[in-house]
């Protein structure tokens, strides 16, 4: 039976934000919809229809992208690596953009994430310092990173938003260099053992700013897992384990000595 | 006078790889696509996020999983999965060339880390195994084979078949301790685990960190102890006659009372001193480290040829020179000179 489990964000009606602001979110299918290999299949909504969408792809090439009742597509484009969709609207004296990087795999594209992250995009951006490289992730309890930058300058002292799709909530202020760190939080309940058997939660990050008239507000969404050491990975007993096998190895060499004596 | 001794020469190369190979990401880029190759004939482990390039065992175990084995199972396309394969054996083979089996003995970090695990063990007076008993090393061989066979490409078929478990897709390097060693000199603990979440990855998890306990402790005494299961060295060894640098023998009756060569050998291959037919004597246990060609005392009988060029020959007057420096290095570093191995000596 195909039964399609929903997971429904509610990232876009908090009550904290204006219901205006452009933002992704991410529906995840599961079931017998999920592939056997890597996450399941996933729907990337935004929650307006009156806006423009690109996607840029891992060699820097912006698409155009329809939006179909709200849902951009995610199928691969023939690269793997990050992409990034960012959409934008522009209504009056505001300016708005939401951002999305999304993962298609490890297969070579030629050209470095870092690029696309340098690549300016859009007015007012927030970029992960750096991507989550292959065979890592965003992980709950790890500190990140990001840079505010606007019109391709770092822009410091700007009061940075978070909402986590968990809850969490909390806001951090740009340095000097316009780099924003924090602790992703951990704010997973029911946690199972195993990566897969914990769906991802989804972070957003927004920033607003203002020059003479024009206002500016971009959003950034991100996918963060349960870190495997604070849950079913032991570091602690990783270290016993080493000292058993280095004790045993002793142990032989000494007895395989003893023996040729 | 020092850089004349090959052994120091290796050791300073050995260094500067390791440093860029575990580090060298702030020279090369952060990402994959910011690599040297994808594809590299030694252990550099992609878990280090500080790594200048990855081993090529990565590539492969993953598009066993990812790549080979769906498009089997799901009537996809086998020949671009097996296209990609080939891509990646290709950029291999285009560095490896280049080294030939050099890249284990002057490249490899984790080679290298060995090596200085038998350097502590003398300096802590720890009575050092010359060589292995020949029992002991032919039973060990076949390992290596095992190792890459099952690990690197049958385990990540089976799982890409949906045959095994999501354990098995990379089941090299769940216990490879390069992995560990380079996420741990780079201040990450996080591959140091047991992880519970399968009995599978349980088991992996509990094999590594116990293997790279046991691997420690080996290396004080026993030379490259875990270069000789390593399935890097079975790959090395298939593409060997494909190699521009070789070891090569010009035998002599001398040589049947000599056995230096061998007993200088860290791989423990016997091959070199007994095998008087054969001008290639790049074996598959080979890491090309040319301590034998320092050892042999008898003028140009082994030699390191580049293209069939020859770049160190083996000669008396390096031999005495080489053997005393030995001496000299032991005498001032060992804390317990009865532990030292009997020095390498000259035939009559």
């Amino acid at each position: 039976m195909k039964q399609k489990l929903i997971i429904t964000l509610c990232l876009t009606c908090l009550p904290l934000l204006a219901q205006a602001d452009l933002v992704w979110s991410v529906e995840q299918a599961d079931g017998e919809h999920a592939h056997h290999h890597g996450r399941p299949q996933q729907q990337l909504l935004l929650n307006e229809s009156d806006a423009q969408v690109w996607r840029y792809t891992p060699d820097l090439v912006r698409q155009a992208m329809p939006l179909q009742q709200r849902q951009a597509s995610l199928r691969p484009s023939g690269q793997e690596n990050y992409h990034l969709y960012l959409a934008e609207r522009e209504e009056g004296n505001l300016h708005e953009a939401a951002l999305y990087y999304r993962y298609f795999g490890g297969r070579p594209t030629g050209v470095s994430p870092q690029s696309l992250v340098n690549l300016n995009k859009t007015a007012l951006e927030i970029i992960p310092n750096p991507l989550p490289r292959e065979h890592r992730h965003w992980l709950s309890g790890n500190t990140v990173q990001f840079i505010i930058r606007f019109q391709g300058q770092p822009l410091g002292g700007i009061k940075v938003d978070l909402h986590s799709s968990n809850g969490s909530y909390m806001h951090v202020v740009s340095d000097e260099a316009g780099r924003v760190s924090f602790v992703l939080p951990d704010d997973f309940s029911d946690v199972s053992a195993g990566r897969r058997n914990n769906d991802e939660a989804w972070l957003q990050l927004w920033v607003e700013h203002e020059q003479g008239e024009q206002q500016y507000r971009t959003s950034l969404t991100l996918p963060y897992s349960v870190n495997p050491t604070l849950y079913w990975q032991s570091q602690t007993i990783g270290w016993l384990l080493l000292g058993s096998g280095f004790v045993f190895g002793l142990g032989l060499v000494h007895f395989k000595n003893k023996d040729n004596k | 006078m020092v850089l004349k001794n090959l052994s120091v020469i290796r050791k300073l190369i050995q260094l500067l790889a390791f440093v860029f190979l575990v580090y060298g990401a702030p020279v090369v880029g952060f990402y994959a696509a910011d690599k040297i190759s994808g594809a590299l004939p030694a252990l550099a482990c992609a878990y280090d996020t500080q790594t200048a390039d990855y081993c090529v065992l990565i590539p492969f175990q993953h598009q066993m999983d990812h790549r080979v084995g769906p498009a089997i199972a799901q009537g996809g396309d086998i020949l671009k999965a097996l296209l990609q394969v080939g891509m990646t054996l290709a950029t291999f083979l285009l560095m490896f060339v280049v080294l030939n089996k050099a890249f284990c003995g002057w490249i490899c970090p984790l080679g290298f880390f060995q090596e200085l695990m038998q350097m502590l063990g003398q300096k802590l007076g720890l009575r050092r195994r010359e060589s292995l008993p020949q029992a002991t090393v032919d039973k060990v061989r076949p390992i290596k084979w095992a190792m890459l066979a099952l690990l690197v490409f049958i385990f990540p078929l089976l799982t890409g078949l949906g045959w095994a478990g999501h354990e098995l897709g990379s089941p090299y390097c769940s216990i490879c301790p390069s992995r560990i060693l380079t996420t741990l000199a780079t201040g990450d603990g996080s591959q140091l685990v047991v992880d519970s979440a399968s009995g599978g990855y349980l088991l992996l998890s509990l094999l590594a960190d116990f293997l790279f306990g046991l691997m420690l402790a080996l290396g004080l005494t026993v030379r490259q102890p875990f270069c000789r299961i390593c399935p890097m060295l079975a790959l090395h060894a298939v593409f060997r006659k494909l190699g521009l640098l070789r070891l090569v023998k010009n035998g002599t009756p001398r040589c049947d009372k000599c056995g230096l060569c061998a007993k200088a050998c860290p791989m423990d291959i016997r091959e070199i001193h007994t095998d008087m037919a054969s001008r290639d004597v790049t074996f598959a246990d080979c890491t090309l480290c040319g301590r034998c060609v320092e050892f042999c005392p008898d003028k140009d009988v082994l030699q390191l040829r580049y293209a069939g060029l020859p770049v160190f020959r083996a000669d008396p007057q390096y031999f005495k020179g080489r053997k005393k420096v030995q001496t000299q290095w032991e005498k001032a570093n060992l804390l317990n000179k009865g532990s030292a191995p009997k020095p390498v000596t000259n035939h009559e």
